[in-house]
């Protein structure tokens, strides 16, 4: 298996070459620190260029374009990545219309629809549409993330707040700022040589440059347990756990064993044994060192699921368990080379460890260090607990 | 794609994807929750909702233990679901495919009904349905298809808390053996997988009940009252949603069909659209879907708008004047989109599934698209008759 190729130029360029995928993907991505007064127009961005251009001031005609250029699809969105947001900009189109991609792409990016100085179309609307009408699961991760990293990066909704929308100002000149100012990597999938993308590249994204932007660490806040009211038929629990020292991939490995699968110690004790809850399950957030677990409960069992949840996490670690995780994550991260967006993903996250970016360790080092791990003496420790009921 | 049926009368399909690393194995049930009923000689038995899906939960156990914590152990990811019309278990892997596999079939091969068991899951299943509650969406999707088709049709499709009360370990016993018989099933593999093996650990594996000559009631099809519905949720922009039946019937060519009309009229380059961005009724594009079964069908449109009467008055008519601008360039995105598809395994897998469950075949949409693609000029579809326009809202709670 290809690990991608990481050319720095004036942007990082991250280029997998294959040739086993009908779709040629190229992704823009913009990293801005994430922040309580710009997170709200760094989610509003992908939203306000994706609805049209100059070029295609329509949705009827952006669509028009996009099915003469083969059929192509875009994905544009905001996603959290330890203290950062990243802008997402993601063109898909069938093999043999690379060139198409990175072109309507541009045209895109660099020449957005304005009217007197700023964007002629505003999405607050949608976007306050899209915060407000939040799953209570989401929305109860959301609190629980803000009260474990209160004051951090990590803890900053990548949604931005409803209050934020009044001070947004000219979200043009925003934008201007950021395109020079910001961490840029563009990330291409597909039969294309590193010397195309090359000129594709410099032919089409001539005005983007990368700056480094710094990331700090992501520590928990102290202990807090929040219960809020909302009315609901089931009670959404979340529990933040600080994953301490230690080893990454141990970590990783950990939160397998606890709740990453069907087979896991939550699953099979809270769910399985106790008939607790339909959905338990963690996720290990290895930028903000963190371990959060999410079930669907009815509030008067949340004492005997926190419980459980304890017991489970100061049990130890057996050989066997060790040995089985192992192999599910390493059969997880095998699979991601199926799967453009899980790839960049991997790459994203593992681009932020603080090396150089031509030291970023792949997926198929990612694998040998999990392969490597023998034992896990981790310390973590519940840091938060949040119930919406 | 390679189409097989093995001994026992199961049908199977292999999708060949060179040099993917990643595996998958379905098993499809045409046993869904759309079927309310059947009759088997001269006994006619009636069924809870959500009996499919409490059966679904149910298929992992085995008497050597949970068929989900061994394949875990074997390094897949497995998982199963149910729709209206079929149940799935499926899982992927990149590692003991075969192994997977057969312990897979073996699972759908011997059922494993325990009354104390089956106390047990229905406390799962009634946190699984609460969740559902708590998601204004589904009571938005649930509420219109309640009014376009009546009582059984708009409930989830697990059910409610009082209808998994009267399902037991018979019940189950009974649906297994009609449903789950060879005629009914069809296992669908993709990956770079050598295709003899997969059909021997197939031929090995499957020991179904015989096929029954077990008649199903499908969702009475007009049962609904159509007109309009109101329901409210802890939400602050309504939802909406609408709905008009078609024909009862339909075959491939006719569902591409109504893929094309629906996305012409509702869909991203439709004057629909650009007239609720343009009046300010929708920030985004609503989902529209051409929802069909094997004895239902109907066009859905659901989104969120502060004006949803007003979405609906346009949805009107749009329908009413059918005009079908972009033909062309619609049927070049769905083409392209089934084609970009093939690149995702899963994906391609759930559209086998769902074809086999609607009586279709993927190959058979794909050369009808074809056809259409080369003909592209002539090609003319006619909206069919509709009728029981309908429009549900889910409003914010007063």
């Amino acid at each position: 298996m290809c690990d991608m190729r990481i050319i720095r130029d004036k942007a990082n360029i991250f280029l997998h070459e294959t040739d086993k995928f009908a779709v040629f993907h190229l992704c823009v991505c913009l990293h801005r620190p994430l922040e309580r007064d710009s997170a709200v127009k760094n989610r509003l961005l992908p939203l306000v260029l994706g609805s049209g251009c100059e070029k295609y001031k329509t949705p009827t005609e952006l669509n028009n374009a996009l099915a003469d250029a083969g059929g192509a699809e875009l994905n544009f969105q905001t996603v959290k990545k330890g203290d950062r947001a990243v802008l997402q900009f993601m063109i898909s189109v069938p093999r043999g219309r690379e060139e198409n991609a990175f072109e309507l792409l541009s045209e895109i990016i660099s020449r957005p629809l304005l009217k007197d100085g700023d964007f002629a179309v505003s999405k607050t609307e949608y976007l306050k549409n899209i915060i407000e009408n939040k799953s209570k699961k989401d929305m109860a991760f959301d609190r629980c993330i803000e009260l474990m990293f209160d004051g951090r990066g990590f803890g900053v909704n990548a949604d931005g707040r409803l209050e934020d929308m009044k001070n947004i100002g000219n979200l043009y000149e925003y934008y201007r700022y950021i395109l020079e100012n910001s961490r840029v990597d563009i990330f291409v999938f597909g039969n294309i040589s590193s010397v195309k993308t090359m000129e594709l590249t410099g032919k089409y994204f001539p005005y983007l440059k990368s700056r480094d932007i710094i990331s700090s660490a992501q520590t928990a806040a102290a202990y807090k347990r929040v219960e809020e009211g909302f009315g609901l038929n089931q009670a959404k629990l979340c529990v933040g756990i600080d994953m301490g020292q230690g080893e990454r991939c141990e970590k990783q490995i950990f939160n397998e064993i606890l709740g990453g699968n069907g087979n896991s110690r939550l699953f099979a004790e809270i769910r399985e044994k106790r008939n607790l809850c339909y959905y338990i399950g963690s996720t290990f957030y290895s930028l903000a060192n963190a371990v959060i677990i999410q079930a669907g409960i009815q509030k008067e069992s949340v004492g005997e699921v926190l419980n459980a949840v304890e017991e489970q996490l100061e049990k130890q670690v057996s050989e066997t368990e060790i040995e089985q995780a192992k192999k599910a994550v390493i059969a997880r991260t095998k699979g991601i080379y199926d799967q453009p967006f899980a790839l960049m993903d991997l790459y994203l996250t593992q681009s932020l460890f603080g090396k150089e970016l031509t030291e970023v360790v792949g997926a198929n080092r990612a694998m040998e260090e999990i392969g490597a791990v023998k034992e896990i003496a981790l310390s973590p420790k519940i840091c938060t607990v949040y119930m919406m009921y | 794609m390679i189409k097989k049926t093995v001994s026992s009368g199961v049908s199977c399909r292999i999708i060949p994807k060179k040099d993917f690393i990643g595996k998958e194995a379905m098993i499809a049930v045409k046993f869904g929750s759309d079927i309310s009923g059947f009759t088997l000689g001269d006994r006619h038995y009636t069924l809870p909702a959500g009996t499919a899906h409490f059966a679904e939960h149910k298929m992992f156990e085995c008497p050597d233990g949970n068929a989900m914590t061994k394949m875990s152990d074997m390094g897949a990811e497995v998982n199963a679901f149910t729709t209206f019309d079929m149940t799935a278990y499926y899982f992927t892997c990149t590692e003991n495919f075969y192994e997977n596999l057969a312990e897979l079939v073996k699972m759908v091969s011997k059922p494993y009904f325990i009354p104390e068991s089956i106390d047990n899951e229905r406390k799962i299943i009634a946190s699984e349905i609460k969740m559902y509650e708590d998601d204004p969406w589904q009571t938005n999707y649930f509420a219109l298809l309640k009014k376009l088709y009546g009582g059984y049709m708009g409930c989830p499709i697990a059910g409610t808390e009082r209808d998994i009360a009267k399902i037991d370990a018979n019940l189950l016993e009974l649906c297994y053996d009609t449903f789950y018989t060879p005629k009914n099933i069809m296992l669908i593999a993709a990956g770079d997988l050598d295709e003899d093996r997969v059909t021997e650990t197939a031929e090995e594996n499957f020991n179904l009940p015989d096929d029954k000559a077990a008649e199903a009631d499908i969702i009475p099809p007009n049962d609904g009252k159509s007109g309009r519905t109101e329901v409210e949720a802890d939400i602050k922009m309504p939802l909406f949603g609408i709905g008009a039946r078609c024909t009862e019937k339909t075959d491939a060519e006719d569902i591409v069909k109504m893929r094309i009309i629906s996305d012409c009229l509702f869909g991203a380059r439709s004057e629909f659209y650009q007239k609720l961005l343009d009046e300010r009724l929708a920030d985004c594009l609503p989902n529209t879907e051409y929802m069909n079964g094997r004895c239902y069908n109907a066009l859905l449109v659901t989104g969120s708008s502060y004006s949803p009467e007003k979405v609906f008055e346009y949805a009107k008519q749009t329908l009413q004047k059918c005009d079908l601008n972009n033909i062309k360039r619609t049927v070049t995105q769905q083409y392209a989109a089934l084609c970009m598809r093939q690149d995702n395994i899963d994906g391609t897998v759930n559209a086998v599934a769902s074809c086999f469950a609607k009586n279709t075949d993927l190959l058979d949409i794909y050369g009808i698209y074809g056809k259409i693609v080369d003909n592209i000029e002539n090609f003319a579809p006619i909206l069919p008759e509709m009728s029981g326009l309908t429009l549900s809202v889910v409003c914010k709670k007063r």
